[in-house]
């Protein structure tokens, strides 16, 4: 191969509130001691123009959607609480004759214990939150309001209290097309860190230096403020983009390494697979093939400007070093896979249109069990196991995009991973037959960094003959120094020029693979597994 | 053991002895952007900068550019320039001359790529100068910070009637 290139639990809550009505400050009998507070919350929003970033001239006042709303007396101590409505209503209980004030979370799940939280980074990982006083009477009282997004025509001049709700709501859109694939899903905690100190360097988080817009796997998203600069409240593509990640991670089993990545670069599968899904979910969640990425002054610029539904890379577009553009280790190739699988209707190019659910179901399942790394090769494996009638049709469409057929490793033309025997043999020549080594073809190996480009890292899988206690061991042979990875996680145990182990427990007929990457620059090396009961 | 089972005492195994964690980031145009800073930089140096541009992908062009986000003044350089016809690997560099007016400052960097197909990316980054102390991290917090009845710290933006 190298030859060729080298909630939420909130439906009842929702239709209790599905009535709620909204419109301005008003009121109507109540009877007792208590009256009703209601109203709807809203936020500004803009539209997104693909050429010139934020159209501030385009404004509309969207829904909070499921947030945690609160009715507090003067001295915060919560009345009761709730979440909004689809359509953003809320609708609260307050004593009468009284001063209270309503707070609406940037925050979805349960008030008691919200699992996913718009916090600042810069500042205490405190909550965004908007509260607007109501003084209660006799009757009931309906009060709407709405987060303005600080934008006075030239600038943002002041608080920018609808970005947090912004990205709440793209969050809120994401969990409900999950819910409508299963309802039993639970979302676990997730903090989103938006400040409007987030600034594209890197550094210290809680200095707002994020680098860029990302999710670590710590399991914390940050997103972009910087205004005039690069802000991505508004980018909904990139918070889907993003969350997409989480949850990859969370429901699913992501062993993508992370790192730097463009269109046209020849990734790693594992990285290629995690970005190219997260392009494709953002089209999903917002049921809009346009992913829009805006920068610069009054956010007017668009850095990237991506058509999911398109073939964006010619069938005979080739990178530097000669093989095709198009191909499992290309995010854009896998978008495209990803996304026709997933749409359907009159403005769909293909056949195919299976909608989230299966693809939901591969992700938690074949694809987080599976024995081979995260990639195309095993997502397209087990969807075609699942939906069999749909085969021929999914392998179609993947070798529209130079992704070949195989199993859950690879494709059967270009194989990826060089089986190791459990016997101790020493293995010496990949699976193309050169020796062993890492490779810089289409990315550096630096002294910190491993790199995440095709070939950076050699894959290797075993099938156990008996069951036993397995060593593994990669042994460098140029005196560098190796890390193992297991599943997206990478071990480095001891250092430059010495050999890297590490034992398990296999079961016979147990498959399982591992990978061999460097820092440092490429170097040559072995691998070999041997039976050591005592070591495990 | 089943396959989940592997991978599941695998994980266990290896998470003590982890590296860093990894960052997964949004798409970004195909140049990389390099710079060195001295590492001590206060309130009132100029320090000349020398920012490389790196092609990751044949150009057609790269216009680059640079100004100050705040906290600096720049006495030169940084207008915007185009460069014609990069193979991949080739660095463009420019050089900027900034006046460091408060504790922390920052320069903005925007690079544009055009590759053969005509299709453009762009990338936004910040050059940081300066060490942050007291001075900043108070200007950088916002008021309406409070302590809620349940220690919940939450800030509050105003909301507005309709």
């Amino acid at each position: 191969m190298r030859q060729a290139f080298r909630v939420l639990g909130l439906v009842s809550v929702y239709s209790f509130f599905v009535a709620c009505g909204g419109g301005g400050g008003g009121s109507s009998s109540s009877s007792g001691s208590s009256v009703t507070v209601s109203g709807v919350v809203t936020y500004t929003s803009y539209q997104l123009s693909s050429t010139n970033g934020i159209d501030y001239g385009v404004s509309t006042e969207k829904p909070i959607r499921g947030a945690v709303v609160e009715l507090q007396n003067i001295s915060g101590t919560v009345l009761d609480s709730g979440n909004t409505s689809t359509t953003g209503g809320y609708s609260l209980t307050a004593p009468a004759n009284a001063s209270v004030r309503v707070v609406v979370k940037a925050a979805l799940g349960s008030q008691a214990s919200p699992h996913t939280k718009v916090v600042d980074n810069t500042n205490s990982g405190a909550l965004y939150a908007m509260p607007v006083d109501v003084t209660t009477g006799t009757s009931n009282v309906t009060q709407s309001f709405n987060a303005n997004s600080g934008w006075d025509g030239a600038s943002y001049s002041s608080t920018r209290a609808a970005a947090p709700f912004a990205i709440l709501d793209v969050i809120y859109q994401a969990e409900q097309m999950v819910l409508a694939a299963d309802s039993s899903v639970s979302f676990p905690l997730l903090l989103v860190s938006w400040s409007i100190n987030n600034i594209p360097s890197p550094g210290d988080l809680t200095l707002g230096e994020i680098g860029t817009s990302h999710y670590n796997s710590n399991g914390q998203l940050y997103i972009l403020g910087a205004a005039n600069l690069d802000t991505d409240e508004y980018d909904t593509h990139i918070i889907a983009h993003e969350w997409g990640h989480y949850f990859e991670a969370k429901f699913s089993r992501a062993d993508n390494i992370g790192g730097d990545h463009t269109s046209g670069d020849i990734l790693d599968p594992t990285v290629a697979f995690g970005e190219g899904f997260g392009n494709a979910l953002s089209g999903m969640v917002m049921d809009d093939p346009l992913y829009i990425d805006t920068a610069g002054a009054s956010q007017a610029t668009v850095n990237i400007n991506m058509d999911l539904e398109a073939d964006s890379v010619l069938d005979t577009d080739t990178h530097a070093v000669g093989n095709l553009l198009d191909g499992f280790y290309a995010e854009t190739s896998i978008q495209e896979v990803l996304y026709d699988l997933y749409d359907a209707g009159v403005s769909d190019d293909d056949t195919i249109g299976l909608g989230f659910t299966p693809i939901y179901n591969v992700l938690i399942g074949g694809q987080k069990t599976t024995p081979a790394f995260t990639s195309i090769f095993s997502f397209l494996h087990y969807l075609k196991q699942a939906n069999p009638a749909s085969s021929a049709a999914i392998t179609s469409l993947a070798l529209a995009e130079n992704i070949g057929d195989g199993d859950e490793y690879e494709a059967t033309a270009a194989p990826l991973y060089t089986t190791v025997p459990t016997d101790g043999t020493i293995v010496t020549l990949d699976v193309d037959g050169f020796s062993l080594q890492t490779w810089n073809t289409y990315g550096a190996i630096t002294a910190t960094n491993p790199g995440n480009k095709l070939f950076n890292r050699l894959y290797f899988k075993f099938a156990a003959a008996t069951t036993d206690c397995y060593t593994f061991e990669a042994s460098p042979t140029a005196g560098g120094d190796l890390l193992f990875y297991f599943l997206g996680t990478s071990v480095n145990l001891s250092g430059a020029g010495v050999v890297e182990t590490f034992a398990v427990n296999v079961q016979a007929g147990e498959q399982g693979s591992f990978a061999v990457g460097s820092v440092g620059g490429v170097e040559p090396f072995t691998v070999r597994i041997f039976s050591t009961p005592s070591a495990c | 053991m089943t396959n989940k089972a592997l991978i599941l005492s695998l994980t266990v195994f290896l998470v003590a002895c982890s590296s860093p964690p990894a960052v997964q980031a949004k798409p970004s145009a195909p140049v990389e952007i390099n710079y060195s800073i001295p590492k001590t930089v206060q309130a009132g140096d100029e320090v000349t900068t020398v920012i490389q541009f790196t092609a990751k992908t044949d150009l057609q062009w790269l216009t680059v550019s640079a100004s100050p986000y705040s906290g600096i003044e720049l006495l030169s350089g940084g207008d915007r320039i185009e460069f014609a016809n990069l193979k991949t690997g080739d660095t463009r560099e420019i050089t900027v001359n900034i006046r460091l007016a408060e504790e922390v400052g920052y320069l903005s960097v925007f690079a544009t790529t055009t590759d053969s197909r005509g299709k453009t990316r762009s990338k936004s980054i910040a050059i940081r100068y300066g060490a942050v102390g007291e001075t900043t991290i108070q200007k950088m917090r916002p008021r309406g910070l409070i302590d809620n009845s349940k220690d919940e710290k939450l800030i509050l933006m105003p909301g507005s009637p309709r």
